[in-house]
């Protein structure tokens, strides 16, 4: 059990973290999400004593990062984001200097040392030099040593950053593996990552905390409604007041395109529209160009939690209208 | 104790196994060579040329050993697992130096051939079969199994390594009774040995202090190069006696005296620093107790302050 007591980080003038505070339940998978730049690896680096908060602490199962920092220390198992490794040394070299350095003894080693590399599918090659793996074994490595000593709390900064596709499933299904056994706080900017592997998601944004809840609710209030990208090659009225015109469609937004116009169509989230629409559009003699179904996007949510919050009246949330809205085409 | 232990292990691991310490090692050993080899052809057979021509080499090759300890780790980021590890700076600070000195006690075990060759040389009835061709194989099997130690990572090869590496020692002891003058020999090489574990100590907070290895190897060679060679040369001819103040004053005499005096004082802390002196008195076969003070004191200040930096890197 972790709990982060309002964290924050300055330097000099700017604040990377302001004010950070939540918990991460014994056993669960805590997804702390925001894009690059909002703190996640900051906030990470000050739970796992790399860094010292300006200001506020974290417990460990109870133990102070600050007050006493090996003992928290010795609870965690830690993949930075770059996942760095000694690259000189051989794969079970290096995971038993890993495992000796966080107190595992002599007797326990071969056992720690065999599951922790079968569990991350890298014990065919324990004998070989770091420096030759390939990227995703590295990162198999790098979550090896943080599972090497059995800790009580996973904190792993953007675990499938960088990998390949295939790469992706194999580390997110390793991950799924451990809730239940570790308590787990995974930080990543992509939004269907935190949707599937996590229990409950923190959103961090411009080092504040915007929202915490579980990724149900989370989803479904950012599922609401259902969107679509359209490319018609047509006059953009026209084509706007076709749209709006075929039945389920909610709300239509002009968007600039180089060729024909673009919008995006929403609709209720639970009824299919694609086909009528594009049927309206051939029919009217126009060409339809592109009609793809949007996933929702990190900056759907922030700009959802920020309309939520304008209602609540808030104070702190306009920036975040703001920012989010100019960043939207980033995603 | 483990943690300490366990992060010597792998740095003195990984310069028996890694370029940069067989680069050190041969560099070291040619070097030493030459000064072992060149007396002997003037006939002039003793080991104490070695200890006193190797220190100014010691000046630029250890600091190649200490360059990447922290710097490296921090460039590559790897600092962040070794501090997020449940163990203290302190702790990280001395394993990395003890790994260090360990790798550089190895280098001094290496010019034991030396003595097994002077064995020989000084003592035209010796049976060269015992102690010196003895001595001279245990060495070279001793090293080629400590190689083998550290990469297979194998208990079995560390115990023969040093059993192997005990019988070379005792061999060398034989040897260097033959050789004679043995109590300045086995000084010199301890001046040697706690004179590069000073220059390790001060490369240890170089390399702390900076992410760049260059930096961290120029600076500790201007530094160590400044207590040796440089501090020797700036109070080679410095009065004995304190300035004195001349019976009856003229007014600008009082300037003079001050400034003389500053400078007095300023060039005996100055040679207080020296190295090159103790070194001298090493190699005599002088154990100072204010030589020892000096050595400790400068590994003391340094460590800690190397301490001192990676702590005050976390709220960076």
């Amino acid at each position: 059990m972790v709990e982060v007591v309002n964290l924050t980080k300055r330097y000099g003038d700017t604040l990377a973290v302001d004010g950070v505070t939540f918990q991460a339940r014994e056993g669960e998978i805590l997804g702390f999400l925001g894009k690059n730049g909002a703190g996640k690896t900051t906030t990470m680096r000050m739970m796992t004593g790399f860094m010292t908060p300006t200001s506020g602490t974290v417990r460990v199962n109870g133990h102070d990062i600050r007050e006493e920092s090996v003992e928290a220390r010795r609870q965690i198992g830690y993949l930075p984001e770059t996942a760095p490794i000694y690259d000189d040394m051989s794969v079970q070299g290096y995971l038993a200097f890993c495992a000796r350095l966080r107190g595992v003894s002599n007797r326990e080693l071969p056992e720690r040392m065999d599951r922790a590399m079968r569990a991350v599918n890298i014990h065919e090659r324990r004998t070989w030099i770091i420096s030759k793996l390939s990227k995703g074994l590295r990162r198999r490595v790098g979550l090896a040593q943080s599972l090497i000593h059995n800790p009580k709390v996973l904190i792993l900064d953007e675990p499938t950053e960088g990998l390949d596709p295939e790469q992706i499933i194999e580390i997110r299904n390793l991950i799924r593996g451990l809730r239940g056994d570790h308590t787990v706080i995974l930080s990543t900017h992509i939004l269907p990552e935190a949707q599937m592997l996590a229990d409950r998601i923190v959103i961090i944004h411009e080092g504040r905390i915007v929202a915490v809840d579980t990724t149900e609710n989370l989803t479904a209030a950012v599922q609401r409604a259902q969107r679509l990208r359209v490319q018609v090659d047509g006059p953009a009225e026209a084509v706007r007041k076709k749209l709006e015109s075929v039945a389920g469609v909610q709300r239509v937004e002009t968007l600039d395109s180089d060729r024909g116009v673009r919008f995006i169509v929403e609709s209720a989230r639970d009824t299919d529209i694609r086909e009528k629409m594009a049927l309206a559009v051939v029919n009217a003699g126009w060409g339809l160009l592109e009609l793809e179904r949007l996933e929702p996007t990190l900056e759907d949510v922030f700009l959802h939690l920020t309309r939520r919050n304008q209602v609540d009246a808030r104070p702190a949330e306009p920036v975040l209208v703001a920012a989010a809205a100019s960043e939207g085409d980033e995603a | 104790m483990r943690p300490i232990f366990t992060i010597a292990d792998r740095e003195f691991r990984s310069l028996v196994t890694a370029p940069l310490g067989y680069v050190v090692m041969t560099f070291f050993l040619f070097v030493s060579g030459i000064f072992f080899i060149a007396p002997l052809q003037a006939n002039i057979a003793n080991i104490r040329y070695v200890v006193g021509n190797t220190t100014i080499w010691l000046v630029f090759l250890l600091p190649a050993l200490t360059m990447r300890l922290l710097a490296e780790e921090k460039k590559t980021g790897t600092i962040e697992l070794l501090m997020t590890s449940p163990v203290t700076e302190t702790q990280v600070v001395i394993g990395k130096y003890l790994g260090v000195l360990a790798y550089y006690a190895l280098m001094l075990f290496s010019t034991a051939q030396f003595v097994f060759v002077l064995g020989m040389v000084r003592k035209s009835d010796a049976n060269p079969i015992f102690p010196t061709y003895t001595g001279l194989v245990l060495l070279a099997a001793t090293l080629v199994t400590l190689t083998f130690a550290a990469l297979q990572e194998s208990r079995t090869l560390s115990i023969i390594t040093g059993l192997l590496g005990a019988a070379t020692l005792v061999c060398t002891g034989f040897a260097a009774v033959q050789m004679g003058e043995w109590g300045p020999a086995l000084s010199g090489y301890l001046g040697l040995f706690l004179l590069g574990a000073v220059f390790l100590a001060i490369g240890v907070l170089a390399s702390g202090l900076t992410k760049n290895q260059i930096i961290a190897w120029v600076s500790t060679a201007a530094v160590l190069l400044l207590l040796t060679v440089l501090i020797s040369w700036l109070t080679r001819d410095i009065p004995a006696t304190a300035p004195a103040l001349a019976a009856s004053p003229n007014p600008g005499d009082y300037a003079s005296f001050a400034i003389d005096w500053m400078k007095f004082a300023f060039l005996h802390i100055l040679q207080a620093l020296s190295l090159q002196a103790t070194l001298e008195n090493f190699a005599q076969g002088v154990l100072d107790l204010r030589d020892l003070v000096l050595y400790a004191s400068l590994i003391g200040a340094s460590l800690f302050f190397a301490v001192r930096g990676l702590t005050t890197s976390r709220s960076a």
